[in-house]
């Protein structure tokens, strides 16, 4: 049997610090979700918005299927992801609650409300959706402390209570909006943020 | 970005407030969960009498007892901050998830009345139970929590379903099966691990 290598305090500390800094940058990667999310939402609720008051198209509804696209290749995203990750840190773990937690959430807005309220689900979805959205985004945005995704979930909440003041037929608009302010724009600076540190950490090891 | 050098010393506090919070202690003592568990039920149950029990009329809206509630919460607060001998991850994530579902709670209050969505504000509530309450449970490791958060949720699902004055009721079941039965759990183990 091979010979367990003794590690000094010192060479457990640095094997340790250099977990966590491994386990930091998985954080970064993040940005793509964001941003497939928030440009698929951006495009549905701004496209729906259009087709129900600009061509006045009876399945205006219908281009929310593309969310059916993006759930199949955030899956085989995932699943990739998962093979090639090295670490899953606590921090992983509790956000995987919270979005799984938005996800029911969700599910239980989108089918419970749509099903059961028929024409009167406009009044009450959309704002209700829009408080939901900011949960997992200020959520996020606190436990790995990155600004621009509390400020995105405190967004959401303005443009939530905004809505109750905006006549319905406008709160696809307010989604879009939260839509750029909650996942785009953090997603965009996610992405940088873990480009630099690609950058910073490929310089450090030549 | 630059990243910051963790010390031998730094890296040491980071791995003790890691073990912990993987050891799970329950030092939170549940009188938070107590507390608002039962304001909701006496809350959402005199609330149901007032609007079916003919000739029982309060002076004041019951909701308004949540003030007391906050107050003493606010309290409760401060003095269990004076006895934590240190705070880990999961305090600091706890606390955000339950400063997030308070934002969701005024929102909703506030936005529903305004837009006067009337019924719904109740379903939606029940709802917003559910989730702080299962994510703290996930994160905590503490399954009562877990299973009043779903609890919470079919409930909600009840409540869409069938509109009626019991869905008050359903209101003060949810409060009592997400933080009361949990809370009295968690009372429990917190009060044999000090010896008390």
């Amino acid at each position: 049997m091979q010979q367990e290598k003794q590690f000094s305090e010192h060479d457990s500390l640095v094997l340790i610090e250099s977990m966590i800094s491994k386990a930091r940058n998985q954080f970064s990667e993040g940005g793509h979700l964001y941003l497939l999310w928030g440009w698929v939402i951006f495009v549905c609720s701004a496209g729906q918005f259009v087709l129900m008051n600009a061509f006045h198209f009876k399945y205006h509804y219908s281009i929310w299927f593309i969310t059916w696209i993006a759930f199949f290749y955030q899956m085989i995203y995932l699943f990739r992801k998962r093979k090639k990750r090295i670490v899953k840190t606590y921090t992983d773990t509790v956000l995987g609650h919270v979005w799984f937690t938005f996800i029911i959430a969700m599910f239980l807005i989108a089918f419970v409300i749509g099903s059961r309220l028929g024409s009167e689900t406009y009044k009450v979805i959309y704002p209700v959706i829009l408080t939901i959205y900011g949960v997992p985004s200020f959520l996020s945005g606190a436990i790995l402390r990155f600004r621009p995704l509390i400020f995105g979930g405190i967004s959401c909440w303005l443009l939530a209570f905004i809505a109750s003041f905006v006549p319905a037929s406008y709160h696809l608009l307010l989604i879009s909006v939260a839509m750029v302010m909650a996942w785009i724009i953090p997603g965009y600076l996610l992405q940088s943020k873990f480009k630099t540190q690609i950058q910073y950490h490929g310089r450090e090891k030549t | 970005m630059e990243e910051k050098k963790l010390s031998e010393e730094e890296s040491l506090a980071l791995m003790t407030a890691m073990i912990s919070q993987a050891k799970n202690y329950y030092y939170q003592s549940g009188l938070g969960s107590l507390l608002w568990g039962f304001s909701n039920l006496i809350c959402f149950t005199l609330y149901y009498l007032e609007f079916t029990w003919k000739g029982f009329n309060l002076p004041f809206s019951p909701f308004y007892l949540m003030i007391i509630t906050f107050v003493v919460h606010v309290y409760y607060a401060r003095v269990e901050r004076k006895h934590r001998k240190a705070k880990t991850f999961s305090d600091e994530a706890n606390n955000y998830v339950w400063i997030a579902f308070g934002i969701c709670v005024l929102l909703l209050t506030l936005g529903g009345a305004i837009a006067n969505i009337g019924y719904y504000v109740l379903p939606v509530l029940l709802l917003f139970f559910g989730m702080p309450t299962f994510i703290t449970g996930c994160i905590n490791k503490f399954k009562p929590f877990i299973w009043g958060g779903i609890g919470c949720w079919i409930l909600s699902f009840v409540s869409f379903l069938f509109k009626s004055n019991y869905t008050l009721l359903l209101v003060a079941a949810g409060a009592t099966i997400a933080w009361i039965i949990p809370g009295f759990i968690l009372r429990i183990k917190y009060l044999k691990a000090n010896n008390v």
